[in-house]
């Protein structure tokens, strides 16, 4: 005779604590909905006051059912905009689109259609919406696109070639684009990160030397950001500061030399010089810039001025590429490569504040 | 079974492993401070004050040369010592000629140029030593100093359009500021009549003290080399003449001067033929001799260490050592120059391509620029390191500059020229 139980116990008991959650929620949620019932009726029966206190004791019980609690505060808005509480309705659309921001307000919504201050609610979800412009949320991620401008600093002359000049070093256009994430910490103070790939370069010449050189990299960032709220303005200025980190790739040159006095024309070569180069670079980047939201995407420009922590060139390359040596006489210096930055971001806002900003 | 498989495992695992290994790559030497000059050096002194003393031509088709340019420690050009208004001073005549072959630095603003003044006249080439000492600036300071030497042919007049290392008088300055010249010269009167002398000029004494001495070979009367002349490291007084024969039977010689001769105390000289082209010759604080050079016949260094002059003892032990760098097999090499370095004998050394024409690869331009370091216990290739490799670059000397090996050579930076450069470089200990 089999006496073992169809199920495991353990799968039964889970089975009943399951239904039990359930049970208790879905009682949880009943309540809320007879709450809102009940809120509703004391409005319709012009009872706006009572209703306002029935709903400011059912907010804080369920709070964690964000239909039923965006209907209560849409109710409870309508409520005090009926009463004239102009401040406390505004505080109350802006709880109301933290909690769902996907909650629309029609004109001709039944709810509020000749009510009492049907007009004062409509335009103060209006104007809401014109001052939430500039709340870039707490959490957002995308896209950038950089353009840069490198500016060389050497710390050493080294010249091959007596006769030659000093080199020049001129500026190369790179870029790089990538993943950026900023999260704000405190409201207007975010932590930032980011990741790419990119190109960015140097030229330099000493008259009958013309010299190239191409990097392919990933820069990685994280710092800080700081955005400043102007009263009457959609667009927020932000300061950042961050620190870099790249991993070069590739690393290739073009060399040439003409003709001079004591010299004669050199085809013009491309080389590898990665093993002659740090592969990490460290740098340091502050920025300046301007934010402005459209819908829930964020659009952001910003100049940024990076200033190299760590060489370009290896303390012990400058003399390793023979055939640059003896043939072109060309070493390289010891280099820094610092740049100015022209970033374009765009973020999309996964996450709003919970507290009210607008209307504390 | 299951034995003799693994035993044929283990066989095909060695096997791989042997097949497979490579040669070691032969290890970089860094080096720093790299300079370039349009100047074409055969030859390098370094000056009591500091800095290097360039002898450079001008085209070195002729092997002429044209002027002295002084090099500052840093491997920076400074003033130079044009050779032809020497000559044209000399030259008043312009049935004489002025051949410059050596200079010496007498003082800090004081250089003896050494050649050989040759009149050409309908019965020969009457030929003189000629001694003429100028300042920095190239200005006469001194009476110029003319010896006798005999006549030349015209054989041997025309081979001072091309002088190699024939025909050649050099000198150095003793501590006590005398001037000593030793020059090789072959003479048109017939065989037997090679001039072989060495001179001592007591340019802070009394003309009185002057004093000469000829050698009586070897030579050929094809002509012979004159290597090196150097002061005793360890018997300031006295000197060290290196010469070898036409066919290269090296001599070392310790000579010594009394109130009234020259004297010649030590001769070594090789009890077999030998073909070697002693490059380099240096003098330990010790007395210990070094030497560095060429097998000419198949290019390999030859190197060695010894404690003294024995008659034959140089050459014989010298015979012994070929020396062969790791990772180069049978490569020849080439070494013109040489320093004592951390105890050892750094030889600066060229490895060529084995199809490069020997003895002096003319033209060549990949070839290795290195550092071969020889032990003094044993004469053997402690280390071998590259500097530049590839190039071309062709070492000229090699100094210890306070611990640091300063590089002076010559190279074709451009492959669609002729040009030569004079380049220096500084080696990084490591």
């Amino acid at each position: 005779m089999n006496t073992a139980l169809p199920y495991p116990m353990e799968r039964v008991m889970a089975g009943l604590l399951g239904y039990c959650m359930a049970t208790i929620a879905g009682m949880a949620q009943m309540d809320c909905i007879q709450r809102y019932d009940d809120a509703k009726a004391l409005f319709d029966n012009g009872e706006r006051k009572v209703c306002i206190q029935v709903l400011d004791t059912a907010l804080n019980r369920c709070a964690k059912d964000r239909d039923v609690y965006g209907r209560m505060l849409y109710l409870k808005s309508l409520a005090e905009a009926g009463e004239d509480s102009l401040d406390r309705m505004r505080r109350d659309l802006e709880r109301l689109y933290r909690s769902d921001r996907h909650f629309v307000i029609k004109a001709y919504d039944p709810l509020i259609k000749g009510r009492t201050g049907e007009a004062e609610l409509y335009g103060a979800w209006e104007n809401l919406h014109t001052d939430l412009r500039k709340d870039l949320g707490r959490w957002r991620a995308g896209v950038s696109v950089s353009f840069s401008s490198t500016i060389i600093r050497t710390t050493t002359d080294r010249k091959v070639l007596a006769s030659d000049e000093e080199m020049d070093y001129g500026t190369s256009i790179g870029w790089d684009a990538g993943g950026t994430m900023e999260w704000e910490i405190i409201p207007n103070l975010a932590l930032t990160a980011s990741a790419g790939y990119g190109v960015t370069g140097f030229e330099a010449t000493n008259g009958p030397i013309t010299y190239k050189e191409n990097m392919t990299r990933v820069p990685m960032s994280v710092g800080v950001k700081k955005c400043f709220w102007l009263d009457r303005s959609a667009f927020v200025p932000f300061a950042r500061i961050n620190g870099g980190f790249g991993w070069l790739l590739r690393d290739e040159a073009q060399i040439e030399r003409v003709d001079g006095q004591d010299t004669r024309y050199l085809r013009s070569i491309n080389m590898d010089r990665l093993a002659e180069r740090r592969q990490d670079q460290f740098w340091l980047e502050g920025a300046l810039g301007v934010s402005r939201k459209a819908g829930h995407t964020v659009l952001s420009a910003e100049v940024a001025y990076d200033h190299a922590l760590t060489t370009l060139t290896l303390d012990s390359a400058p003399y390793t590429n023979a055939e640059l040596l003896a043939d072109y006489y060309y070493v390289d210096n010891t280099l820094f490569m610092h740049a100015v930055v022209l970033r374009i971001t765009a973020q999309y806002v996964l996450d709003y504040h919970n507290k009210n900003r607008i209307h504390p | 079974m299951r034995t003799s498989m693994n035993a044929l495992g283990m066989a095909l695992i060695i096997l791989l492993s042997v097949s497979c290994r490579k040669e070691e790559p032969v290890q970089e030497m860094p080096v720093s401070d790299v300079k370039a000059h349009p100047i074409y050096t055969v030859h390098v002194k370094r000056l009591p004050q500091g800095g290097y003393l360039l002898q450079c031509v001008d085209d070195p088709t002729y092997r002429r040369l044209d002027f002295a340019q002084l090099m500052s420690a840093d491997g920076e050009l400074l003033q130079r010592i044009d050779y032809a208004p020497i000559r044209a001073a000399y030259s008043t005549d312009l049935d004489k000629e002025f051949y410059i072959t050596d200079i010496v630095p007498m003082g800090p603003d004081r250089y003896a140029v050494i050649g050989f003044g040759i009149e050409v006249t309908d019965t020969g080439y009457p030929t003189d030593l000629v001694i003429h000492q100028v300042n920095t600036n190239g200005e006469q300071v001194a009476e110029i100093i003319e010896r006798p030497l005999g006549s030349i042919g015209i054989t041997e007049h025309e081979s001072f359009l091309y002088p190699t290392y024939k025909e050649r008088a050099i000198g150095v300055s003793t501590p006590n500021g005398d001037l000593v010249v030793a020059l090789n010269m072959g003479l048109y009167s017939g065989p037997g009549t090679h001039v072989l002398k060495l001179y001592r000029f007591p340019l802070s004494g009394p003309p009185s003290t002057e004093r000469a001495i000829s050698f009586t070979g070897p030579y050929d009367t094809q002509g012979s080399f004159m290597w090196s002349i150097q002061p005793s490291t360890t018997e300031p007084d006295k000197v060290l003449l290196l010469q070898s024969d036409y066919y290269l039977f090296n001599t070392l010689r310790k000579l010594a001067f009394t109130p009234t001769a020259i004297i010649e105390e030590e001769v070594d000289r090789p009890s077999f033929p030998f073909v070697f082209r002693p490059y380099v010759f240096l003098q330990d604080v010790d007395g210990t001799y070094a030497f560095g050079g060429n097998r000419v016949d198949w290019g390999q260094v030859l190197s060695g260490f010894f404690p003294q002059i024995q008659q034959g003892a140089c050459e014989s032990a010298l015979y012994q050592q070929y020396q062969f760098p790791p990772g180069y097999g049978n490569a020849p090499f080439q070494c013109y120059a040489g320093a004592f370095w951390n105890g050892k004998l750094a030889l600066l050394t060229s490895a060529y391509e084995a199809g490069v024409i020997q003895p002096y690869f003319p033209g060549d331009r990949e070839s290795d620029l290195g550092l071969m370091f020889i032990s003094p216990e044993d004469n053997t290739v402690t280390d071998y390191r590259t500097l530049i490799p590839g190039q071309g670059m062709r070492g000229i000397a090699l100094f210890n500059d306070g611990g640091q090996l300063v590089v002076i050579g010559t190279n074709y930076p451009y492959e669609n020229t002729s040009l030569h450069h004079t380049f220096f470089m500084r080696v990084k200990n490591g």
